[in-house]
């Protein structure tokens, strides 16, 4: 499903992601873990497309199309969605309009009719419950005075709403209390999925307690310097990164 | 019938054989206005307060003064096409009372200007509040003012008022129409403890090139309150000076939304004076600079007492090449400690032509105080717009939602229903990728 080889990316002149390869196939979990400012948050905008990211080198082959040549919202409307590690405010655009928006962007690039708006309404609640969401998020601007929580609920929701093929979820479970955490996990285990891929960021063992992942990267600097089972990130939990770093350099 | 000789002159010149236009009771107010303005002139761009907006194309330009003289009209107002849900509308054409309701909410009683100028009640304010101070024009107002209204709440008032202040084509002169320079005055008392909604609504024939000098003076008594929307939707080559002079005591709150949208020139002037403790104003605005549009307000907030609060919110967004101007002067005086101000005025420009002066002035004299504001001129935030790109939105879709997002900030806050609806869609209709909006909201 994806195939990053070689990933080289800079900001403002500044080397960020360094050589970085990462497969991704259809049905599979992944867990990315690794130090701050390794580069996590960095692959995760250069898949969805945000500009002023340079790509220097290497490719990435997206449900074998040269992914980096797609325009951000055809990325979204091919079903590659990013949740992202700081959902953005915008105050005056509703949460409702933006699902609803999407969500006919999505089916528009499908050659599907609009949604119908009642059929689209009863969808959108019946995944607000699953999420534990009410009624008044809808005409809330998104995620505009939100609890870190409500904003992580949120970009699930979204993910619910939309069914992407692939997901990135960067650090989805940061800032968030044991009750929302298990929401969250909760809804990523409904995505789960034999045609859909998961790529999720974290720090911790606990979202992946609840959500149990095939397989387990640590980038570091830019580039993944190893990837394991889960039996990895109880090693990482218990030793920290910087053996697994020292080793690499060794 | 023999049609009166239209005289259409430079304004300076129609003023050299002054006569007062309104009871005899104001007229030595209105004939000392009138030397006034003769001595001082119009303002020019050397004087700091008119410093982007020039008045030479109302200065030189050949216009004919309205008939004086009004009483009550018989008409009652005829549907326009907005939702007035309950207001309760006055009419003018330009300037002239043209239809009022059979009869006023309880609580309220409204005469035409030169009605209520036979009453000491309404003599001892005209002209108190607005003085020539403000600029020359508010002298001019004073000299030839040429009907209004006064308005005297007394108790609270649900329903809605509402003004039209409506331009005609103007008079058949030879060949083309001959514009009009017109004065209206609009006075409001809003007495303790009472409260109302008041809208202002300026609209016209689509072939108007009026000048509109409009002056109001509105004065809130001890824990009085007075929502007042401003709405300019003046023909594309109308010109309107506007100045609202407004003095709020105890207590009191006055509340305006001033959106712009209409006119070739309009500069509206809203001078607030908080001079009794724990007055509050609350100053929102919106603008939609359109092409060969100059749309200026000049807020003026005084903080004279103690424990004075102003919010002030003004949103501008260029849409073509059209320039608007903000100045928004806070000035807390010694005495006013514990006074609370703050601004917030963000411009969005969305055209390459489009231009956009948005300056705070704070002069404060006293320590004790809260002050914040900001001013930010830019483009759409391109972190919301990467967000909806990643939704699958279409970069135009994302804009048109953002700078919809923007200008609403200001319509949400509006609190009648059928006005906020009907600002929305004027809104979403002048808004590129109108199609796209009609469709999401
Ligand atoms: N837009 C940017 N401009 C400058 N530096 C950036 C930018 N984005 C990320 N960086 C830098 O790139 C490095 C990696 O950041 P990031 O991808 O956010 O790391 P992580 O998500 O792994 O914590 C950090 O040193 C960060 O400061
Ligand atoms: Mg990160």
């Amino acid at each position: 499903m994806l195939e990053v080889k070689g990933l080289t990316a800079a900001v403002d002149g500044k080397t960020i992601l360094n050589g970085l390869d990462l497969t991704v196939r259809a049905g599979e979990v992944h867990a990315i873990m690794g130090p701050n400012g390794s580069g996590k948050s960095t692959l995760c905008q250069v898949l969805a497309g945000r500009d002023g990211y340079e790509v220097t080198a290497g490719s990435v082959r997206y449900l074998g199309q040269d992914l980096l040549e797609m325009a951000p919202e055809i990325r979204a409307r091919e079903g590659l969605l990013l949740s992202f590690q700081y959902p953005v405010e915008i105050p005056g655009v509703k949460n409702v309009y933006l699902l609803k928006a999407a969500y006919n962007a999505m089916r528009k690039h499908r050659g599907e009719p609009e949604a119908d708006a009642f059929e689209f309404m009863a969808l959108v609640r019946e995944k607000m419950r699953l999420m534990k969401m009410d009624e008044s998020f809808l005409h809330r601007s998104v995620n505009s005075g939100f609890s870190g929580g409500e904003k992580k609920r949120n970009e699930i929701l979204q993910m619910l709403v939309l069914e992407p093929k692939l997901a990135l979820l960067d650090e989805i479970d940061s800032g968030l209390d044991i009750d929302a955490l298990k929401i969250v996990a909760d809804g990523i285990n409904r995505l789960r999925d034999p045609n859909r891929a998961i790529v999720m960021v974290t720090h911790y063992q606990r979202l992946l307690d609840y959500v149990e992942p095939d397989v387990i990267h640590v980038l570091y600097q830019g580039r993944i310097i190893r990837s394991g089972d889960k039996t990895l990130a109880h090693e990482l939990e218990a030793k920290g990164y910087q053996w697994l770093i020292d080793e690499v350099a060794a | 019938m023999n049609a009166p000789t239209v005289i259409a002159q430079p304004l300076v010149a129609q003023l050299e054989t002054y006569r007062p236009t309104l009871p005899e009771s104001v007229a030595e107010r209105q004939r000392a206005a009138c030397a006034r303005f003769l001595s001082r002139g119009f303002p020019v761009r050397r004087d700091e307060e008119w410093k982007y907006t020039s008045v030479q194309g109302i200065a030189n330009r050949a216009f004919t003064l309205p008939d004086v003289g009004e009483a009550l009209p018989q008409t009652t107002p005829t549907e326009l096409e907005w939702p007035h849900g309950e207001a309760r509308q006055w009419r003018f054409v330009d300037g002239r009372l043209v239809a009022a309701p059979d009869e006023p909410p309880e609580g309220v009683t409204a005469l035409p200007l030169a009605v209520a100028l036979t009453d000491p009640f309404w003599q001892e304010r005209f002209a108190a509040l607005a003085t020539s101070e403000h600029s020359s024009f508010v002298d001019l107002n004073t000299a030839l003012a040429s009907g209004g209204l006064c308005l005297r709440i007394t108790a609270p008032v649900a329903t809605p008022l509402e003004i039209v202040w409506q331009v005609s084509a103007g008079v058949a002169g030879e060949g083309a129409s001959i514009p009009l320079a017109v004065h209206p005055r609009l006075l409001v008392v809003v007495e303790a403890g009472a409260s109302a909604t008041l809208i202002e609504h300026a609209i016209g024939d689509a072939a108007s090139s009026h000048f509109v000098n409009a002056v109001s003076e509105i004065t809130l008594a001890r824990n009085a309150q007075l929502t007042h929307y401003v709405v300019q939707e003046l023909p594309a080559a109308v010109q309107q000076i506007a100045t609202h002079a407004v003095a709020v005591d105890a207590n009191a709150c006055y509340r305006s939304f001033n959106i712009q949208l209409g006119g070739r020139l309009a500069r509206h002037d809203f001078n607030v004076h908080l001079h009794a403790p724990e007055a509050v104003a609350e100053l929102e605005g919106l603008y939609l600079v359109g092409a060969r549009q100059h749309i200026d307000t000049h807020t003026r907030l005084f903080h004279e007492a103690a424990a004075t609060t102003s919010r002030e919110r003004y949103r501008l967004i260029g849409l073509e090449r059209g320039r608007g101007v903000f100045k928004g002067k806070v000035r807390v005086a010694p005495g006013a400690a514990k006074s609370d101000a703050q601004q917030s005025v963000k411009s969005l420009l969305l055209h390459p032509g489009a231009e956009i002066d948005a300056k705070p002035e704070l002069e404060i004299y006293t320590d004790d105080v809260t002050c914040s504001h900001g001013a930010t001129v830019g483009q759409l935030d391109r972190d919301a717009r990467f967000y909806l790109l990643s939704r699958g939105l279409s970069p135009q879709e994302a804009d048109a939602l953002l700078i919809f997002a923007f200008a609403e900030a200001v319509v949400e806050a509006v609190t009648l229903p059928a006005l906020k609806t009907y600002l929305t869609e004027r809104l979403v209709g002048r808004l590129p990728d109108r199609d796209i909006l009609e469709e999401q909201l």
